[in-house]
């Protein structure tokens, strides 16, 4: 997802001299070619998150097409104030690209570990947030992020991530069925995507059909592709790699249009707790009930 | 044209209104920026609507009200928009909000975020050929924030050589001074070690202030400016209470009797 979004970058700064790409100090297999061709459309700030947002934000005042790259805790955190002040209270139309997002890094300890990056944006109005499952639909949420007028977050992986959605995206905003079925759906978004169509294998060998569906773009949240489902299922499992307070459940819990129906939402997502145990992120979603086998068992007892 | 003693006269008197009518704070560290901030709006600054205008940003927004009053004298805004300062419904808040307001170039209120931004306007002139100078001014209190010296590291990297800072020094901050709170001196030290080109100056008079803003350098510029908080007003001149303090209706009738 990391090379998708590089390359992206390449062509538009290619034609398009206000593409500014600014990362602090990451990018590390990146960046190489990028910042050969266009070194006037790209700079590392360093290890300086509040700088590196604050100086996005006046590139930005004076015209730029501002990317901002970084691990999610760089690029939300540390800067908090200046993504809220600086970027969206201004409503600059900067793209925040933040990687290793959810549970990618929880080997590396909980300070690298990302859950309540979905709560955060949620404290964030004018954000646009993306949460796309793989290279195609990280290609389809920068190319959005090109010509939109908000402050953007995508959220990705890292590298080597497979091609889940085999469709044509017509509209990245819209939910993406990725395998079709007819007795549940699961829906998810982002980096759990591989773990969801596993599952969606499983339950098919259990005996039943699932239609597997990507929610790439998480804020706002469209409740009317969620309504849909909930005429066509009768039930509907939510998988994330985020905190169950902050993530696409609780968009859905929130939305007034689909709480009538919130009893037909059944959520697998992580605790909100922090990490002390030394676990990969597959143990994680095992511990939670996120991975591919749990949510098969969720499905097969719903629907006995 | 008025002098700049006169203007910033009209301009304390302003302020001192603005904050008895709408009961708000910050009249102190107002009074300490004016003259700066009169100085370049009136003798310095290009100040127009085009891309070549020069950019000047009020980092220690809690002081909003001297960039107010001078944008109305100064004909950029109409002076009856101050009337809705800092209340209900009113027309520009407390601190900055840029599309409150002509002429302001940043919302700003939280300290340490105009400087960063200030350094991304400087470098984004440079590459766009654009001549045009950006202006911060900080407060003695804000330089403890630490985004300030990610910025301040940056900027000669970058060789913004049309980015000046001023530094607003009247040793007066919310709650003490910088100095017995943290090693804040040797301030001009700290800077100079940074790469800056410094200049100290009486923050209280127009000719230096002019002279430094004037000044050629081939490197960022920051112009430490000794200032006395609540100056032109004996009753608030070096008090910290007149960071917080109303302006009731005694203390407009004499602060605006000893401005006449």
């Amino acid at each position: 997802m990391r090379k998708t979004f590089a390359n992206v970058m390449a062509e538009h700064a290619a034609k398009d001299k206000s593409i500014y790409v600014v990362t602090g100090d990451a990018g590390f297999g990146v960046f190489e070619d990028y910042k050969d061709k266009f070194s006037k459309q790209y700079i590392n700030t360093g290890v300086n998150e509040q700088f590196m947002i604050g100086y996005s934000a006046g590139m930005s005042l004076e015209g730029y097409n501002v990317f901002v790259y970084n691990i999610v805790p760089f690029v939300l955190y540390r800067c908090y104030e200046q993504v809220r002040n600086d970027i969206c209270y201004q409503q600059l139309p900067i793209t925040m690209i933040g990687i290793a997002c959810g549970l990618l890094n929880t080997l590396s300890g909980m300070t690298h570990s990302t859950p309540e990056d979905l709560n955060i944006c949620a404290s964030l109005p004018y954000l646009e947030v993306f949460s796309p499952c793989d290279p195609k639909e990280t290609e389809a949420a920068v190319r959005y992020a090109v010509t939109a007028k908000n402050p953007i977050y995508i959220r990705i992986d890292k590298n080597g991530e497979p091609t889940l959605n085999q469709n044509k995206i017509i509209d990245i905003k819209k939910p993406q069925v990725l395998m079709e079925g007819s007795d549940i759906a699961v829906v998810f978004h982002g980096t759990i995507g591989e773990e969801m169509i596993k599952a969606g294998k499983l339950i098919k060998e259990a005996g039943y059909s699932a239609e597997i569906i990507s929610v790439p773009y998480i804020q706002p949240l469209d409740p009317e592709p969620m309504l849909k489902l909930t005429k066509k299922f009768k039930d509907i499992i939510v998988v994330e790699d985020s905190y169950i307070n902050g993530g696409l459940y609780s968009r859905i819990a929130m939305s007034k249009e689909l709480q009538p129906y919130l009893k037909q939402f059944h959520p697998r997502a992580v605790h909100f707790e922090y990490f002390y145990e030394i676990l990969s992120r597959n143990s994680y979603r095992k511990k939670y009930g996120s991975d591919s086998e749990s949510v098969k068992n969720l499905a097969v007892s719903l629907l006995k | 044209m008025q002098n700049l003693q006169e203007i910033t006269n009209d301009l304390r008197k302003t302020i001192l209104k603005m904050a008895h009518r709408a009961g708000s704070a910050h009249v102190g560290c107002s009074f300490s920026i004016v003259d700066i901030i009169a100085t370049l709006y009136f003798e310095v600054m290009n100040v127009t609507d085009g891309e070549d205008r020069d950019r000047f940003i009020l980092s220690k927004a809690h002081s909003s009200m001297a960039l107010y009053s001078t944008l109305a004298k100064r004909g950029v805004i109409e002076p009856k928009l101050l009337d809705g300062y800092h209340v209900d419904h009113g027309t520009i808040p407390g601190h900055l909000e840029r599309m409150s307001c002509k002429g302001v170039e940043i919302s700003a209120g939280s300290l340490g975020h105009g400087l960063p931004m200030g350094v991304g306007m400087a470098h984004g002139l440079k590459l766009k050929n654009n001549d045009a100078r950006v202006y911060v001014l900080i407060g003695d209190g804000e330089s403890e924030e630490g985004s300030n010296w990610e910025a301040a590291m940056m900027a000669p990297h970058l060789k913004l050589d049309n980015l000046t800072v001023f530094l607003d020094k009247n040793n007066l901050q919310g709650y003490g001074r910088p100095n017995e709170l943290m090693a804040y001196e040797p301030i001009e030290e700290k800077w100079k070690a940074f790469l800056w080109d410094v200049q100290t100056i009486d923050g209280h008079n127009y000719q230096q202030i002019k002279d430094a803003a004037l000044k050629k350098a081939d490197k960022p510029k920051i112009v430490i400016c000794n200032t006395i908080k609540g100056k032109g007003v004996s009753f608030m001149e070096n008090e910290m209470k007149w960071h917080y303090f109303r302006v009731t209706d005694d203390y407009l009738k004499n602060g605006s009797e000893e401005l006449k």
